[in-house]
Parts: C-alpha cells; sequence; structure tokens
C-alpha cells in the first residue's frame, strides 16, 4: 500500500515528490484502523494526510470522507486543495443552500470524494435526513481537523466539537478516524486523547517556524497604532493580515489605512463578502486585510508576507497559530506584535465573558424545568436578568452537553442528568488568565521569541531560531511614530461619531402597560453619539469627565457642538433638555446648558425622576431594561411643543432614551432627537 | 466505540437498527427485522464465524461461503455495514436527548426478557432513566383505556401496595388504568416502568416523564424506534414486553374476547410467562370473569386492603403452573451447536424482497408480531384490484370490508410508497401503475 500511496503522491505533485517525515505514518496509521492524532505544525502538509488515506479508501471501494471544519474559509480552501489533487470535494453548509440538491445528487452518484462540513451540521436534521442516505457507500473515514477545538483547556475551544466527540465515541469501529491540529500543548494534547479514547495514536512533529522574522513593539494607545501601521505598512513587503480583536477595531483600522490610502478591508464573522476579500488578498489585489480571527485556520496563502497584531492575543498558542499564517512558501516573512496597557481590559473582558459560569448556567436551567414542554428565548428573558447573549451563550453549552434539546423555537429539557463542573470551570479562567501572564512575559523578553512560543507548546525541538529580533539583534522596524502622524490619528478618531437608533417595538411580554410596537409619533428620531466610551479619540475625556472631574469639560462641550451644528435635522431643534439622574444631579444637566448656551437655544430640564430604581447598568436585556425605566420619568412644567434635542452622557440599551423621548412625545412635544456622548453598548 | 458497545453490538447496530429513514426514489439498505436477525443468528452459531463481530474481521467471499448467502443477502450485508457513519450521528442525537440503547448482546438487557420471551425478545432496546430499574422485581398493572370507577381505586391501592412494599410497577403508559397505576405510584415515591408502544421522543420531554426520570423514579422502555408513531402490531408487541418484565402481572379491566388487554392476558395464559391475576368481584367487567375462568388466579379487594398480607408473598403463594418446554438460549455467550428442529425449517429471508404471503404462511412458527398481521396477506390482493384507480366507495363494495379497514390499510400502502393518491376525483391507484395512469 506504501507504494501505492507515492504513486499518488507523484501523480499529485510531480515524480520527484515524497512524504515529509511522518505523512506516511500517519496514513498508514489510520488505514491500520488506529484512531489516530497528528499534531504538525501548519504547512507541513496534513491535507496530504487525509487527501491520500482517501484516495487509497476510494479506490479500495469505501464510501466517502467526512471532513470537519470549523469555518467557511477553512472549507473553501481545502476544497480548492482537494480539487488540484484530483479529489472531488464538496461542502454543505448554510451558504450554498441552493446547491444542495445538486450535491446530493452527486453523492448519490458516488462522485464525490470528500464532504465538508462544520460540526454544527452533522446534527442538522435537514442534513441527516436529506443529505446522509443519499451517500451511495457511506461514510469511509472521519476527518476532524482543527481538533484542539475538543479541548476546552485549548485556545479555540469550540461547543460544537463536543458533539463531534460523542459521534466519534458512537462510530463502530469499522470507520477509520483522523484528527489534526497544528497548535496543542501537551495539555490539550492528553484532554483530546482523554475525550477521543484511550486507543488513540498521537503522531507529533516540530513546531518551529523557519521563514518567520519575529518582533514585538510596545506603543502607548490606539492613536500611536494607528500610526504605527501607516507608517511602517507601505515599507513592509508583499501583502498581509492585520489581526484585531474586535469588529470595530477591524472597521476602524481598515477605514484610517483607507483614509492614508493603503488598500485595506475589514474582514470578521458577519460580514458578506468574505469570499470575494479572501480571493482578494489571494491575489495579491489588496495590501492588507484588517480581520477578527474569523480570518484564520486554513487560510492557506503560501505568499502571504506578513501578520501584524493590533492587540495582543490572549495566548502564545493563539498567538502562534495566527502568525502560521504567514511565510508559508517564503525564505522570509514578518510577524509583528503591537501592545501597550490597553490590551488587558479587553482580554480581561473575553476572559469573563468567554464562556458561562455554573451560577448562570443553573438559573437558565431552573426557568427551563419550571415550565411544562420548554421555553423560547423570550420567555426566558422575562424571568432571567441575563443578557441575551449570555442567555444564548448558556443556552449553547447545555444543549452541547445534552441536557436541553430545541424543539422549534423552544428549548426543552432532556432526560440526561446535569452534572456542573464548578472546578473545572475555575481552573480553566485560572488558565486564561496564566496563559495572558505568559503573553505578558513575552512581549517583555530579551531572549528567542520563537524559542518561548515552542517551549509553551510543550515543543521537544524547541531552539533558538536565529532570526527573530532578539536572535539577530536587530529591530526590523522603528518602535517610534512621528508626531505628526500621532495627531492626524487622533482627530481620525475624533471625527467618528456614531448614531443611535431609534427603538420601534417593546420587548416580548407586557412592558409597564406598554407592549407591541411603539407608536411611530412616539418614537425618537435617529439620534448620535459622539465616541466610544474610553477610545483614544474623545472616549478618554468622557471618562475623566464622568469619574474624574464630575464635570465635562469644554473640549467635549465644543466637539458636541461642533457635531449637532454639522447635523441634518428633518426639523430642527428650537430647544434643549436632558436625561435627569439621582446620583449626579449637576454633571448631565450642567452639560446640557452650556451646549445649550452655544447654540444658542433655550435649556428646559423639564424630565423629573418620579421614582427611584435600580441602576439601568444592572439590567442585562431589553425586558429587564425597559421595565426598570418605564415608569420613572414624567414632564413636568412648561415647555416648547417644539422638536427637541435630548442629552445624555451615556447610552447602552437605548430604553432610557425610548422612554424619556416617549413621555415627551405624549406631553406635546415636537420631535426628539437624542444626543449622546459616549457609547458603552458591548459588542462591537 | 467509547460509550462501551462491545463489537457484538456494534454489528447488531449496524444491521438491526432502522434509521427511520423512507425516501421515494431511493434504495435504502432495510435494517434486518426480528426474524431475519435471528435466523442470521443461528446461522453464524452453527459456522466458524459464531459471533456477529466476526463480520467485522472478515470478507465478504468468507460470508457468504459460511452461512450460506445469496449475492442480495451478502450485498445487503454489506450496505449495512457502511453505515457506520450515521448510526454514530443516531445515536449521538438520541444520546443527547437522554435516551440510552441496549443490544441483545448486552450484558445488561433484561434477562427476563431474554429467557422467557426467547427469539421474540426484541434485538435492540430504547431506554431512558435509570437501568438499575430493570432488575428490580416489578409487578405489571394493565387494563382497558376506558375505566370505572372501581377499577380507578383498585389501580390506585394496588399501585400504592407495591410501591410500600418496594415493587417495581410496571405498565404501558397508555391512557386508563396505564397512568393511573403509574402516576399512584410515583405519587407514593415509588418506582414505574414505562413501556411505550411508540413516541418515546415526545414523551420523555413532557414534564411528568422528563422529572421522573430525572429524579431516577421512572424509566421508559420502548422497542420502537423512539420517533416511532402509534402502529396496532407495536402496541401488541408491547405487550408481551410487558409481562415479561414483570415478576407477576395484574389485569384490572378487560373487555370479553376484545381489545388489547384481552389479547395480552390470553397470550400470557397460554405462554404462561408470568402468573396472571385478575381483579375480582361483584362489578367487574365480562372480560375478567371470563380471564379467570380460562385460569387467571382471583385478586379481591380484600387482599389489597389488608395489612396483614405482603403482596409479594401472597402473589407467590398462589399456584400458577408453569409452561413445560426447552428452553432455548439465544445469548451469544453459551454457544449452541445442536441444531435446533425447530428453527432450521425457517429460511433466512434477507436480501429477498419483503414478506409475501406465501412464505409467511408456510412457516411453522407462528410468529404473533409479524405473523398475524393481515395487511401483507391481504395487499398483494388489493394491489391487482388497484391497476385500476379506484374510489374509496368502490373499493370497500369490491373487497366486502368497512370503510374504516380499507383507509386503515390504504394509509398504510401510501406510508410505503405502494399506492398513489389521485386528485379530482380522489382515487387510488397501485404505484406501479400510477405513471402509465398520469400519461393517460
Amino acid at each position: 500500500m506504501q507504494k501505492r500511496a507515492k504513486e499518488l503522491l507523484r501523480d499529485m505533485f510531480g515524480s520527484e515528490a515524497s512524504f515529509y517525515k511522518g505523512q506516511w505514518e500517519a496514513i498508514d496509521s489510520v488505514l491500520s484502523g488506529n484512531r489516530t492524532l497528528v499534531v504538525q505544525r501548519t504547512g507541513w502538509g496534513k491535507s496530504i494526510v487525509y487527501f491520500i488515506a482517501t484516495k487509497l479508501l476510494r479506490e479500495n471501494g469505501s464510501g466517502l470522507t467526512i471532513l470537519i471544519s470549523p469555518l467557511l474559509s477553512l472549507m473553501r480552501n481545502q476544497i480548492d486543495a482537494a480539487d488540484r489533487l484530483g479529489l472531488n470535494a464538496v461542502s454543505i453548509n448554510s451558504t450554498n443552500e441552493e446547491e444542495w440538491d445538486c450535491i446530493v445528487e452527486k453523492l448519490h452518484q458516488n462522485d464525490c470524494d470528500i464532504l465538508l462540513v462544520s460540526p454544527e451540521r452533522l446534527s442538522n436534521p435537514k442534513f441527516k435526513n436529506d443529505v446522509l442516505p443519499y451517500i451511495e457507500k457511506g461514510i469511509g473515514m472521519f476527518v476532524v481537523d482543527e481538533a484542539h477545538c475538543i479541548s476546552d483547556w485549548g485556545h479555540d475551544f469550540r461547543p460544537d466539537y463536543r458533539r463531534i466527540v460523542r459521534i466519534v465515541n458512537n462510530l463502530p469501529s469499522n470507520v477509520p478516524v483522523l484528527a489534526t491540529t497544528a497548535t496543542a500543548n501537551d495539555r490539550v494534547v492528553s484532554d483530546i486523547e482523554e475525550q477521543l479514547g484511550s486507543n488513540l495514536v498521537t503522531l507529533r512533529g516540530p513546531l518551529i517556524r523557519e521563514s518567520l522574522k519575529l518582533q514585538t513593539i510596545k506603543l502607548a494607545d490606539q492613536s500611536e497604532r494607528l500610526a504605527w501601521l501607516s507608517e511602517n505598512l507601505p515599507n513592509i513587503e508583499g501583502t498581509g493580515i492585520i489581526y484585531c480583536l474586535t469588529v470595530a477595531d477591524c472597521k476602524r483600522v481598515a477605514k484610517w489605512l483607507r483614509y492614508k490610502g493603503i488598500e485595506a478591508y475589514e474582514y470578521y464573522g458577519g460580514k458578506d463578502n468574505r469570499e470575494e476579500l479572501e480571493e482578494k488578498l489571494m491575489n495579491n489585489e489588496i495590501k492588507v486585510l484588517v480581520a477578527t480571527v474569523a480570518l484564520g485556520m486554513g487560510f492557506d496563502k503560501p505568499d502571504l508576507g506578513f501578520v501584524i497584531h493590533y492587540q495582543r492575543p490572549g495566548s502564545l498558542v493563539a498567538y502562534y497559530q495566527q502568525i502560521g499564517r504567514a511565510g508559508r512558501g517564503l525564505d522570509s516573512a514578518y510577524a509583528i506584535l503591537l501592545n501597550g496597557k490597553e490590551d488587558d481590559d479587553i482580554q480581561d473582558y473575553f476572559i469573563s465573558s468567554a464562556f458561562p459560569g455554573v451560577d448562570e448556567m443553573r438559573e437558565v436551567l431552573n426557568v427551563i424545568e419550571s415550565s411544562d414542554y420548554g421555553l423560547k428565548l423570550s420567555e426566558m428573558m422575562q424571568n432571567l436578568n441575563l443578557s441575551p447573549s449570555r442567555i444564548k451563550k448558556c443556552l449553547k453549552m447545555l444543549e452541547i452537553d445534552g441536557i436541553i434539546t430545541k424543539d422549534g423555537s423552544k428549548y426543552v429539557r432532556t432526560s440526561n442528568r446535569w452534572y456542573p463542573d464548578f472546578e473545572k470551570s475555575e481552573e480553566i479562567t485560572a488558565l486564561r488568565r496564566h496563559e495572558l501572564q505568559r503573553m505578558q512575559d513575552f512581549v517583555e523578553l530579551d531572549s528567542c521569541l520563537m524559542r518561548f512560543i515552542s517551549e509553551e507548546l510543550n515543543d521537544l525541538h524547541a531552539e533558538d531560531c536565529g532570526r527573530c529580533t532578539n536572535c539577530a539583534g536587530i529591530k526590523y522596524f522603528s518602535d517610534q511614530v512621528s508626531q505628526q502622524e500621532v495627531i492626524e490619528a487622533i482627530k481620525f478618531l475624533r471625527g467618528e461619531f456614531l448614531t443611535i437608533k431609534s427603538r420601534k417595538r417593546w420587548p416580548y411580554g407586557e412592558v409597564g402597560t406598554e407592549s407591541g410596537n411603539i407608536s411611530v409619533d412616539e418614537q425618537n428620531q435617529e439620534g448620535r453619539i459622539l465616541c466610544r466610551y474610553g477610545d483614544a479619540g474623545w472616549g478618554c475625556y468622557v471618562h475623566d469627565g464622568k469619574y474624574i472631574n464630575k464635570y465635562f469639560s469644554d473640549d467635549l462641550v465644543n466637539a458636541a457642538v461642533e457635531l449637532i451644528l454639522n447635523w441634518e435635522f428633518e426639523s430642527v431643534p428650537t430647544w434643549v433638555t436632558c436625561v435627569p439622574s439621582n446620583n449626579h444631579t449637576e454633571l448631565v444637566p450642567d452639560f446640557a446648558r452650556r451646549v445649550a448656551e452655544q447654540l444658542k437655544l433655550p435649556f428646559i430640564p423639564c424630565l423629573v425622576k418620579v421614582k427611584e430604581n435600580e441602576a439601568q447598568k444592572e439590567m442585562e436585556n431589553g425586558f429587564q431594561q425597559s421595565r426598570n425605566v418605564i415608569d420613572v420619568f414624567e414632564v413636568e412644567g412648561e415647555f416648547l411643543e417644539e422638536p427637541v434635542l435630548l442629552i445624555d452622557d451615556m447610552v447602552d440599551s437605548r430604553w432610557t432614551l425610548t422612554v424619556c423621548g416617549m413621555k415627551l412625545r405624549r406631553a406635546g412635544s415636537g420631535l426628539v432627537y437624542p444626543f449622546v456622548l459616549a457609547s458603552i453598548a458591548g459588542g462591537d | 466505540m467509547k460509550n462501551g458497545f462491545s463489537n457484538d453490538s456494534q454489528v447488531i447496530l449496524l444491521l438491526c437498527l432502522n434509521l427511520g429513514i423512507t425516501k421515494k426514489n431511493l434504495n435504502i439498505p432495510k435494517s434486518l427485522t426480528l426474524s431475519e436477525w435471528n435466523k442470521l443468528t443461528l446461522k453464524l452459531q452453527n459456522s466458524e464465524m459464531q459471533r456477529p463481530s466476526s463480520f467485522l474481521e472478515t470478507t465478504p467471499k468468507y460470508w457468504k461461503k459460511q452461512l450460506n448467502l445469496t449475492d442480495g443477502q451478502v450485498e445487503r450485508i454489506q450496505q449495512l455495514l457502511a453505515r457506520g457513519g450515521q448510526i454514530g450521528i443516531e445515536l449521538e442525537r438520541l444520546n443527547s436527548l437522554g435516551i440510552w440503547i441496549l443490544t441483545r448482546a448486552e450484558e445488561t438487557y433484561p434477562k427476563r426478557l431474554k429467557q422467557l420471551l426467547k427469539f421474540k425478545s426484541p434485538v435492540i432496546l430504547f431506554g431512558a432513566g435509570d437501568k438499575k430499574l430493570l432488575n428490580a422485581d416489578g409487578v405489571a398493572i394493565v387494563g382497558s383505556r376506558d375505566v370505572d370507577e372501581k377499577g380507578t381505586h383498585f389501580a390506585e391501592i394496588l399501585a400504592k401496595k407495591c410501591t410500600k412494599e418496594g415493587l417495581t410497577v410496571i405498565s404501558g403508559g397508555a391512557r386508563g388504568v396505564d397512568s393511573i397505576a403509574q402516576e399512584s405510584a410515583i405519587s407514593e415515591g415509588g418506582k414505574v416502568i414505562s413501556i411505550l408502544s411508540h413516541g418515546m421522543e415526545a414523551n420523555i420531554k413532557k414534564r411528568y416523564y422528563r422529572e421522573g426520570i430525572l429524579s431516577g423514579n421512572i424509566l421508559i422502555l420502548s422497542a420502537e424506534l423512539p420517533r416511532s408513531r402509534f402502529k396496532v402490531y407495536s402496541a401488541m408487541n408491547r405487550n408481551k414486553y410487558i409481562y415479561a418484565l414483570s415478576k407477576f402481572a395484574v389485569v384490572i379491566s378487560s373487555s370479553l374476547e376484545k381489545g388489547g388487554t384481552w389479547t395480552g392476558a390470553m397470550e400470557d395464559l397460554k405462554e404462561r410467562w408470568v402468573p396472571l391475576f385478575v381483579r375480582a368481584g361483584n362489578q367487574v367487567p365480562s372480560g375478567n370473569n371470563r380471564l379467570i375462568e380460562l385460569g387467571g388466579i382471583a385478586l379481591d379487594t380484600e387482599v389489597l386492603l389488608n395489612r396483614e398480607i405482603q403482596l409479594h408473598q401472597w402473589f407467590a403463594n398462589q399456584e400458577w403452573q408453569k409452561k413445560e418446554k426447552d428452553v432455548k438460549n439465544i445469548s451469544f455467550k453459551k454457544m449452541n451447536q445442536k441444531k435446533d428442529h425447530d428453527v432450521e425449517q425457517i429460511k433466512l429471508s434477507i436480501g429477498e424482497p419483503p414478506t409475501s404471503a406465501k412464505v409467511l404462511i408456510s412457516s411453522n412458527e407462528i410468529n404473533l408480531s409479524e405473523d398475524c398481521d393481515l395487511y401483507p396477506i391481504v395487499w398483494p390482493h388489493i394491489e391487482k384490484i388497484l391497476s385500476k384507480p379506484f374510489r374509496e366507495t368502490e373499493l370497500k363494495e369490491i373487497l366486502n370490508i368497512s370503510l374504516s379497514q380499507l383507509q386503515f390499510w390504504l394509509k398504510r400502502a401510501i406510508d410505503e410508497n405502494k399506492v398513489e393518491k389521485l386528485s379530482r376525483p380522489v382515487r387510488y391507484v397501485a404505484s406501479n401503475y400510477a405513471n402509465i395512469e398520469k400519461k393517460i
């Protein structure tokens, strides 16, 4: 069989081709009936293992290979690679539903060698009933790519991979199973071994990447990072990726770079033209994609010249994996890590919000258990003070663990007992903090950067790379930025105002006496927000004003007035009012009065608080938020029956503004235009 | 498999687990029926292969020779064995709902079922809840769906007395006596085994079952696919399992010579699986009295109300003659090399088209589960008539049967894609002829 495998390899790559060290061993292992785990660096050619194994199985009359892959971008690349090697690969996913019939026909004709699917897809009823039965010869082999996603000790745990583990454990022994990953340390490997069964054979190779030149650069804040990028990108050869931690950062960085004349586009999970963007980067039509981790695993561009991190990732394993995209087919490529003190706040947020705690899961489960036949998400919100995204995360984890199941839009309790593992969830949080600490250690290093990473990944072959900035003793790029560029970046950030969409509907259920749609006559107009809270533009000023000086500075008043003067109103406000507060009675009214003075409009604080309520920031979902404010504001005294500017300092859920606007309209004011200093809404 | 299925069980699942998929125009290999599997088991035992797991280690050529199979049969087995991926995915789905599976090759499969039902014991059982309940002593409480006040009261105190003595209540989970008995036991903190004829998946989501299962008080068992719908013959089969799993059975109310309770009780009287007790007294249904005449043991309310009487002991002291019959061993642990003349005459029918009437009638052993079903016998006849389309009313005259009987068979034929429904006016035609009809 080894002979035939070599022949196939030469058919694919030409007569000179031979297996890399370990490739044949892996093929042999899986075809001998061993469940096999392959841990090899990116670019080593894991796909050769499952492509050749598939060929050999198919030649012996087996069914097709199912390749489980976590990301769409990964699937597209694998399909292309398989095609080049003469294997017929297809994918069934949420974006190609119109092709399913055609694909099913191919499956039925035994015309496919590899079927790529996401882990979620395997449990999808439509897939189970309308696709699987048509696979003419059944499933010949199971391949689990990016197998580190199985382990919740890993940096990229994906709950859906738990289902994969259960499926693999339910597969009869006549189905070969191959799991592959490029990024797994000892702990993750042993966790995978434990989960996939003790008879798993693990094959591991060295992780060092020989073309990569690593450098870390410390910068003060966002404006300096933006300035560094615009100054240095034009000098870096080739095309590449800039990784950011949030979607908002991607958008902002890409916009800044375009503003500075550099071809840069943002790329993230929900973006619609991702395929087109990948294609453009592939063909070097753009300089750089500014991406979240959604552009990652398996994105295979051999001549990618650089990977720059706009912020510090959460762990060295994640970092190793992301820089692994660069320089696969080049002699030299750069991996540059920008970092600064702000990074920790974002990472802290990620750690604490990554996976729901046991307490939250129990709360959600209790609510479901108390129902006769399950609950909808909207019904849960009325009984839980948890944000929809938190509830959804809890539901996801509970569903994956078989504690609840989805029946239409209802979540229903199953007959499996729930054994929450408090200790483990605490251990994992502790591990994340430790990993973050190692990342901080990394940027302070004066020894070999690559070696430090390899050792963190328990690579037995770790050694000094001789190429990183510390080994070579060269600063490949300056860690200084020009003051002029920084000032321009600050201006750019300050011009980045945001909008407030008006609320049009009350949350599901009864909010006080309100429910259903909000009458158009009582809705706010679209409003504006000066900045994001805490950002390097105006965000810091807002923070200082609110918590340190208890006074919003004249700079903020001027910035607000400038924004309002450039605002194209449908009917221009003729007076100014503000949202009242019982804690900081003067802060917002004082600011609003000064804005009104500059605008030469009367300031009429006619909104009053008639009732004490909980702090709105303690309310976690729309139902709780709207109920908390629905009956606390009233309009008192004189005011004008004309369009009005409604001012507040912070906005998150928009329910306070919505209720105040409604009260103003009901009392007889004109259109209500909200203006707010800073957004503290999470997410992007 | 990490979930602990032996290699024998894996093969049983590959060959016998029905995935519940029916597709037009698609030749999905049909999983083996109970009788097909039984026949294959005997062949295995009489060959060098011996155990089901041997299928995983040997070649089709070898099976063919060893088991004397036709090419069609070999191909069907190959197709079934290639279902590993689908089976794994389905088992995961069931696991995630809290449903487990037992095969006849598992240690934990209830021994009483095998001992009493022998080849009629289901190859695959689906369950939810604590398996330990399977080993406890249980009392079957059965009866009709519509039960009068006295019957209700009797079922309640019986179930409560069982609970007090630590006996598990075993019932069919249906309306009427079944649920009265179950609920009375649960309300007293007792244990219940509920053997369902269908719809396990929907039932375990209901609060009552869900809470009982999670608290360890209810075990649900079914030989039918968890997503299956009600079918008469699976309800009849289910009766067997209720009797065979329990140590004693009590009939609360039975109509005379009709209905599921009557049929089930008569079967127990004939097969002598477990001692059959029947509620006796002045105002019991006529079926009860007849069952007592035929050999059922009378059980008076006084026995239940007497605090001195230990039910378990009282039951055990009543005279009940066991059926004398050699015990066939169908476990793979003890290989039986002896030829069994009973089984020899049954031909292996895997790979062949499903049940034709002729084969069934010539079979010596009347299998109540399948062979009593009239449909396969009458269908070929009806199908011939339906070479031309007919309306329901015409067809019922031709066949000289009731409309509801006709509709029942037609529905079954439609489910099996054997018949097509034409519109304007509504008529039925055998699928084989439907295309010709459309062209015309």
